[in-house]
């Protein structure tokens, strides 16, 4: 039995350690394969400042229309249950099990040039497709469901008695979802948002079909690895690789902190010594 | 008829239909019941957080729900106190800025009110904590607080002692029942335990199965009860006078024939005293010793509670005291016998009645 028992363990780690290597390896790979200063000289080249400004800047605005669309949204799905509402749950999740690519032309189908509202947003002078707006509206796309789920789950855990206690000490709606709604869910929110950014950030596939690969104006970071790595140019996709890199475990890493410090306080709510400090009321 | 609460509400809940119709003048009524009885619901729908399927709910000149003609005001416009069992404090917020919350007055800053308020509830010295650290007698203390900084017009109080050990909840119990007294709001309170709000409340409604099944001052219920539901609920003695004090003791005169009994508390004037059964001992012939009460007479009824004796004695007064069923038998309790009931000064727990409380009474509150 105890000969088994130990087989077993060796057999469990064993799985353990070649999936973390299969991970790691590749990821170090990026590092090694290319000599740090040449990956520092590519990174100063203007394709890739170009990409990384794009990038920030695409990614950072997906994230604010996110927040503010999908906090009161999610606020709604984790607090109420009414008729239809699994259902509205159901269909926020849905661009998580959809291939990116089939964002991406689901979008062109949708508001591109001969779309279905294509056409009439062309008659009032807009147009999307090919622009940096078709870019954040794929990454609001695909990268939404990862704050949503967080956020309806964040929201649902929150205690009904610390809602309807400040409905009943005279705060509405609004000010409850904003003063006591929002703070006590902060953690959870606080890591749908990193996830959300980080897959907004490797989006590739809705943005190269939807939004084109256009230097300078649509191509973000991921697809710059890509036009790189397609103009035989290895060293420079590596480099732009090494950023994402870095950008991404980070993300990842502040997760699960934020996650981590928001159960380690829940048990021992230790702040009294910091805020006493200050110099407050009283 | 300002300040008085009216209700009638009907609703069906998953396992029951609650149908009752009560008012409340400037007292602290208790809604007392097993759990599943409906009482928080009444507390939900006098709140606004639930939406009756009939009723009609008057506050003083308000109306705050006449489902007839449609209308349900929200919650945030009710102006009424909720406190919940555990005092659903802003974990987020300071103790100050719980209170400085429901502060809606203006002209002077909420943190200023909050603070008087800290002051006048003695827990100034909370104003930077962060709920989580409070004790369960601080945390009741401040949701109190909270709830009164909003300038409520009825309050409504959910299970406000069970979350407390035995300790605590006689303190909690002494400061609320002085609280209420001094805020002179209408007020509902709800609770499972008969004994915890027998000195809290004014008057005590019993509900049972989604209706209130008998309706009185708490030593009408215990004295008269229409039923073995409402029998079963009480089972404290509870006896009312006028407080003296006596040298470190306070005497109890019960109006009864200048029948007195002692207290290790300190009330003056219009008192409850509550003592409970556990506590009095019987004898069949007076005992000497440190006992200072004393009630004498012939035992009424004898029945059975678990492996104990609840004996009712036919005294002036009644009295009702809890034996072991071994001692009961030594004794050959049986109705008629002449029995003595004794119990210790320490054993009488007063209980300001006095509906409103003058200033001065509030410079020695902790």
């Amino acid at each position: 039995m105890r000969r088994s028992d130990r087989l077993v363990a060796v057999a469990f780690g064993l799985a353990a350690t070649l999936l973390v290597a299969f991970v790691l390896l590749p990821i170090a790979a990026v590092f090694v394969r290319v000599p740090p200063a040449t990956l520092l000289s590519q990174l100063r080249s203007k394709g890739a400042l170009d990409a990384l400004a794009v990038s920030l800047k695409t990614t950072t605005i997906a994230l604010a229309l996110i927040l503010f669309l999908g906090t009161p949204a999610a606020y709604l799905l984790g607090t109420r249950s009414f008729r239809g509402s699994i259902a509205l749950e159901t269909i926020l999740e849905v661009p998580l099990v959809l291939p990116p690519a089939v964002a991406g032309i689901a979008l062109l189908a949708a508001f591109g040039r001969g779309g279905l509202l294509g056409r009439p947003l062309r008659a009032m002078g807009i147009e999307v497709g090919f622009t940096q707006a078709a870019v954040v509206m794929a990454l609001i796309f695909v990268a939404m469901p990862f704050y949503v789920r967080q956020a309806v789950a964040a929201f649902g855990s929150v205690d009904r008695q610390m809602l309807a206690a400040s409905r009943t000490l005279g705060a509405g709606q609004g000010e409850t979802f904003v003063r006591v709604a929002v703070p006590l869910a902060a953690k959870g929110l606080g890591a749908g948002a990193a996830l959300a950014f980080a897959r907004a950030l490797g989006e590739f596939g809705a943005t190269i079909m939807f939004a084109g690969n256009l230097p300078g104006s649509t191509q973000t970071l991921p697809l710059a690895i890509y036009a790189q790595y397609s103009a035989d140019n290895l060293p420079g996709a590596l480099a732009l690789a090494a950023l994402l890199v870095a950008v991404s475990v980070g993300l990842l890493v502040g997760v699960k902190l934020i996650l981590r410090a928001g159960r380690a306080d829940k048990e021992r709510a230790g702040w009294t010594a910091f805020s006493s400090s200050r110099s407050g009321i009283a | 008829m300002d300040g008085v609460l009216q209700l009638e509400i009907r609703h069906r809940l998953t396992r029951l239909a609650l149908d009752l119709q009560t008012s409340v003048e400037r007292e602290t009524l208790a809604l007392v019941g097993p759990s599943g009885a409906g009482k928080t619901s009444v507390l939900r729908a006098v709140a606004g957080l639930l939406s009756p399927d009939e009723g009609r709910i008057v506050l003083g000149d308000r109306i705050l729900l006449d489902t007839a003609r449609g209308l349900d005001l929200s919650p945030e416009l009710r102006h009424v106190g909720l406190l919940f069992q555990e005092g659903a404090l802003f974990p987020h917020m300071t103790v100050a800025a719980n209170v400085a919350y429901g502060v809606r007055r203006r002209g002077r800053p909420g943190s200023a009110i909050a603070i008087d308020i800290l002051e006048r509830f003695g827990i100034a010295h909370l104003a930077r904590t962060r709920p989580p650290r409070l004790s369960g007698g601080e945390r009741q203390r401040v949701a109190l607080a909270r709830a009164v900084a909003s300038d409520p017009q009825v309050l409504l109080l959910g299970e406000p002692l069970s979350a407390l050990d035995t300790v605590t909840k006689g303190q909690v119990a002494a400061e609320l029942a002085r609280r209420l007294a001094d805020l002179r709001l209408p007020s509902i309170l709800v609770s499972h335990d008969f004994q915890d709000v027998v000195g809290l409340a004014t008057r005590v409604a019993v509900l049972e199965g989604g209706r209130i099944v008998q309706e009185g001052a708490p030593a009408e219920l215990l004295q008269a009860p229409t039923s073995p539901f409402v029998a079963a609920l009480a089972g404290v003695n509870y006896f009312t006078g006028t407080g003296r004090r006596r040298g470190h003791l306070t005497e109890v005169e019960l109006g009864r024939a200048g029948r007195t009994i002692l207290s290790t508390d300190r009330f003056e004037g219009s008192v409850a005293a509550v003592v409970y059964p556990w506590e009095v001992s019987v004898s069949r012939t007076r005992p000497e010793g440190s006992a200072l009460n004393t009630l004498s007479g012939p035992v009424e009824r004898v029945t059975v509670v678990g492996n104990r004796l609840r004996v009712t004695i036919g005294s002036d007064p009644p009295i009702v005291a809890e034996v072991t069923e071994e001692s009961g038998r030594h004794l050959g309790l049986g109705p008629g016998a002449a029995v003595v009931a004794t119990w210790k000064a320490t054993g009488t727990r007063l209980m300001d009645r006095t509906q409103s409380a003058p200033e001065s009474s509030r410079a020695g509150e902790p």
